[in-house]
C-alpha cells in the first residue's frame, strides 16, 4: 500500500472510534462524566507542568536543609530513577491497554500488521507520557542549559523522552503478557519487595544507581538516545505479541482452556429463592474482572481508617465519616452499579418467575451481610480506642437502615449497561450523574443527625442518635423495599430499553 | 412501529408469526413479555394486562435471544438454577433434563463450559430448554430453528408438534422457515412493517400461500 493509503485508513480507524463513542446510546448521558474527567486531566496536567517549571527553584529550597547544600542538578540526577520507577508502578495500575475493537476488520482486505500498528501509535496519546516530559524537560531548560550547555541539554530531553515510552511500552507489554502468565505479578511483586529491602536496609543505595545513569545522558547525549532505542526494541516486542495474539477467540477469552468452575455457594439454597439470587450475583462478582476488582478495592479501602484513626486531635469530627465509609464500602462501591452489574441478562431477570421484590430483597440483604462482615473486619481498629468501634457501629447501622435504600434508589436512576471483563481502574463506563452524586446524601445524612448533638457539646449522644435513625430505618425495611419496588417497577421499560440498546 | 388493532390467541393454540426483518416480530413478543410497554393499547393475559402484575411471569415460558441467558454460569448452574426457582427438586431436574438428551446430543451438559463459550446453536438449545422448565402454560419463542444444525431441527419439530398436541399449552413462534412453521402451528399470522398482513388458519396449501406471498 502506498503511504498516501496508509494514511488513508488512519484516518479511517480513527473516524470509526470516533463515531463508535459518538453513536453509542450513552453518549449523552456519559458528556458531563467526561467533561468532568477531561477537567481533572487538565488540571492534573497543569500542576505536573508548573511542578516541573519551578522544579530548580524548589531543589535550591530544599538544598540547603537536606542535602548538605548539594548542586541541584547532582540531586534531580539523584532521584530520576526513583521518579521512573514510581511512574512505572502508577502505570501498572492506572494505564489501560489499548484496545482497538479489532474483530470488524480482521476478515477485510487489511493487513494485520497496519491495524496492530495503528493501535499502538494511538496508544501513545496518553496524559501518562506528557507527565514525565512536562515535570523534567523544563528543568533541563532552567538548570541544565545554562550550567552544561545545549549538548547536556539535548541528552537529557532525549533520554526523558525515551524513558516515558520505554515506560509506556513496557507497561502495556507486562500487562498482555499477565494473561498469559497470572503467576508474573507475584514475581513483580516479590522484586519490587527484594529492591525495596535492598535500599532499605542500607545494602546497596539506587541514588547511586540513578545519578550514574542519568549523568551518563548529561555528558554524552549520544546515551541520551539509549532510552528511544528501548523504547523502539520494546514497541517492536509489543508488535511481534499482538501480531501472534490477534485471533479473535483469543481477545474473546484471554484464559483460554482455563474454565475453571468456581465457586457453588451450595449453603446459600437454605434461603430458597433469595439465598439463589445472592449466590449467582456472587458467581458474577468472581468470574468477571471488573466487580471482582471492586471486590478487592473495597477491601484494601478498609484500611482507610489508619489514616485518620491514628490522629485523635485534628481528625475527631471526621471519625463518623470514615466509620460510616469503611462499613459501608461494598455497596457504595459495588451497589453504585446494583442493576448495572446485571445489564447482560436483565430480560432474563424480568421475564422469569422472580418477583421484583425478591429480586430487590437479595440486593438489600446481600449488602446489609456485607456491611456486616465489614464491620466485624473494621472491629480490628479497636486498638485505637472503644470510641472507634461505638462510631463505626453507629455508622454501620445508619448504612443497614439509611445508606443502603438510598444507594438502591439511586442506582435505579438511568443506569447504564457495562462490560463485565474490563478492569476497575479509571473506568468510568457506566459511571453517571447518579454515581457522582451518590456519595453525598450518604456521608452527609449522618451528620444531619450528629451534629446538632455534637455542636450542643453531646458528642456520643450524636453517635447513639446516629444508630438510632439507622435502627429504625431497619425495622421499616420491609416498607423501604416496597417503595422501592414500586419505583423499579415503573422505570423497569426505560432501563431495559437502555441495557438493549447497545 | 408495531401496530395491532386487536389479535386473540386462544388456549392451547400453536401461533407462528412470519414476517420479514423488520417486520417487528420480536417488538412484538417484547410487548407480550412486558419488556418494551406499548405506546398505546394493551396486552392482556388471562384477562390481566401483563404490566400491571407479574402474575404471567409463573406460567410464562420463553426465550428471545441471548439476554434470556446468564451467560457466566454453566448450562448444568444455569438449569439448577432455574430449577430452584421453579421449585424442582435435583431429582425433578435430573429427571425433567433427562428428556432433551437427545436434543443436548451430549455438548450441554457436565462440559465445564460457561455459557458464554457455547455455541450460538447450543446457547439456543439451553434457551429453549430453560423456557420449557416448569411446565409453562404459555411458550414464546424467537425464531428457534435458527442457528441449528438440520438435526437438531427436525428434533425440535417433533418436540414442539408433541407439544402443541397438549391442549393447555400456548405456543408461540417466530420463523423464517415457512415449511417448519407450517408444520408445527395451527394458525400463521403474517406481519410486515408492523401490521398484520395475513392469519391463516393451517392447511394443506398453506406453504404454498405463503411462498407465494413472499414471492416479490
Amino acid at each position: 500500500m502506498t503511504g498516501h493509503l496508509i494514511n488513508k485508513m488512519i484516518g479511517v480507524f480513527l473516524s470509526h472510534g470516533f463515531r463508535q463513542a459518538r453513536r453509542s446510546p450513552i453518549w449523552a448521558k456519559s458528556v458531563a462524566t467526561n467533561i468532568m474527567l477531561g477537567f481533572f486531566a487538565l488540571m492534573m496536567l497543569a500542576y505536573v507542568l508548573i511542578l516541573g517549571l519551578l522544579l530548580h527553584v524548589v531543589v535550591d529550597g530544599l538544598a540547603e536543609d537536606y542535602f548538605q547544600g548539594a548542586g541541584r542538578i547532582d540531586i534531580v540526577l539523584r532521584f530520576s530513577l526513583y521518579y521512573f520507577a514510581m511512574e512505572a508502578i502508577m502505570r501498572f495500575f492506572l494505564q489501560n491497554t489499548p484496545v482497538l475493537f479489532i474483530q470488524p476488520y480482521l476478515h477485510l482486505a487489511l493487513r494485520k500488521s497496519k491495524i496492530i500498528h495503528f493501535m499502538l501509535q494511538k496508544s501513545m496519546v496518553s496524559i501518562f507520557n506528557l507527565l514525565a516530559i512536562l515535570l523534567l524537560v523544563p528543568f533541563g531548560f532552567f538548570a541544565i542549559l545554562p550550567e552544561l550547555g545545549a549538548a547536556a541539554l539535548g541528552g537529557w530531553v532525549l533520554a526523558i523522552f525515551g524513558l516515558s515510552f520505554t515506560n509506556h511500552f513496557l507497561g502495556i507489554y507486562v500487562k498482555k503478557k499477565l494473561n498469559d502468565y497470572p503467576n508474573l505479578v507475584i514475581y513483580l511483586l516479590g522484586g519490587l519487595l527484594l529492591v525495596s529491602g535492598v535500599e532499605y536496609f542500607g545494602i546497596f543505595e539506587f541514588s547511586i544507581l540513578s545519578t550514574w545513569v542519568f549523568s551518563a545522558f548529561i555528558n554524552n547525549p549520544l546515551a541520551g538516545a539509549i532510552p528511544i532505542v528501548v523504547a523502539i526494541i520494546l514497541y517492536q516486542l509489543n508488535y511481534l505479541y499482538l501480531k501472534n495474539n490477534t485471533y479473535p477467540e483469543e481477545i474473546a477469552n484471554s484464559k483460554q482452556g482455563k474454565s475453571k468452575i468456581s465457586g457453588d455457594f451450595a449453603f446459600l439454597r437454605r434461603f430458597g429463592k433469595m439465598g439463589q439470587l445472592v449466590a449467582l450475583e456472587l458467581k458474577m462478582i468472581l468470574r468477571h474482572k471488573r466487580p471482582r476488582n471492586t471486590l478487592i478495592l473495597s477491601a484494601f479501602l478498609l484500611f482507610y481508617g489508619l489514616i485518620f484513626y491514628t490522629d485523635t486531635d485534628s481528625y475527631r469530627y471526621f471519625f463518623l465519616f470514615v466509620g460510616v465509609f469503611i462499613t459501608g464500602l461494598f455497596f457504595i462501591n459495588h451497589g453504585q452499579f446494583m442493576l448495572s452489574w446485571q445489564s447482560g441478562h436483565f430480560d432474563f431477570l424480568l421475564t422469569r418467575n422472580v418477583s421484583l421484590k425478591q429480586y430487590l430483597e437479595s440486593k438489600y440483604w446481600l449488602f446489609v451481610v456485607a456491611a456486616s462482615i465489614f464491620f466485624v473486619a473494621s472491629l480490628g481498629y479497636v486498638y485505637f480506642g472503644w470510641k472507634i468501634i461505638a462510631i463505626n457501629l453507629a455508622g454501620f447501622l445508619f448504612n443497614i437502615g439509611i445508606n443502603i435504600p438510598v444507594v438502591m434508589r439511586l442506582s435505579m436512576f438511568s443506569p447504564k449497561k457495562i462490560d463485565l471483563n474490563r478492569g476497575a481502574a479509571f473506568n468510568y463506563e457506566g459511571v453517571g450523574a447518579a454515581q457522582w452524586l451518590m456519595m453525598l446524601p450518604v456521608m452527609a445524612g449522618p451528620y444531619l443527625f450528629y451534629l446538632p448533638f455534637t455542636l450542643a457539646g453531646y458528642e456520643s449522644y450524636g453517635i447513639m442518635a446516629v444508630g438510632a435513625v439507622g435502627i429504625v430505618g431497619f425495622l421499616f425495611h420491609r416498607q423501604v423495599l416496597d417503595q422501592l419496588t414500586k419505583v423499579f417497577s415503573s422505570n423497569r421499560h426505560k432501563i431495559a430499553a437502555g441495557f438493549r440498546a447497545q | 412501529m408495531v401496530n395491532i388493532p386487536e389479535l386473540n390467541i386462544s388456549k392451547g393454540e400453536s401461533f407462528g408469526l412470519v414476517g420479514n426483518n423488520g417486520a417487528g416480530k420480536t417488538t412484538f413478543f417484547r410487548m407480550i413479555l412486558d419488556l418494551i410497554r406499548p405506546t398505546e393499547g394493551q396486552v392482556m393475559s388471562k384477562e390481566v394486562a401483563v404490566n400491571s402484575t407479574e402474575d404471567w411471569k409463573f406460567y410464562t415460558g420463553s426465550f428471545l435471544d441471548e439476554s434470556f441467558l446468564i451467560d457466566y454460569l454453566t448450562p448444568d448452574e444455569y438449569f439448577d438454577f432455574l430449577a430452584s426457582l421453579h421449585g424442582y427438586s435435583p431429582g425433578d431436574l435430573k429427571e425433567y433434563l433427562e428428556r432433551f438428551e437427545d436434543l443436548f446430543n451430549g455438548e450441554i451438559l457436565g462440559r465445564d463450559k460457561y455459557i458464554r463459550d457455547l455455541s450460538k446453536g447450543n446457547q439456543k438449545k439451553v434457551g429453549i430448554v430453560s423456557a420449557l422448565m416448569g411446565n409453562p402454560e404459555i411458550l414464546i419463542l424467537d425464531e428457534p430453528f435458527a442457528n441449528l444444525d438440520p438435526t437438531t431441527q427436525i428434533r425440535l419439530k417433533s418436540l414442539l408438534k408433541e407439544l402443541s398436541e397438549n391442549e393447555q399449552l400456548t405456543m408461540l413462534i417466530s420463523s423464517h422457515d415457512l415449511s417448519h412453521v407450517t408444520e408445527v402451528c395451527e394458525r400463521i399470522v403474517v406481519m410486515e412493517k408492523g401490521l398484520i398482513q395475513e392469519d391463516i388458519r393451517t392447511s394443506e396449501s398453506t406453504l404454498q400461500d405463503l411462498e407465494a406471498y413472499f414471492t416479490l
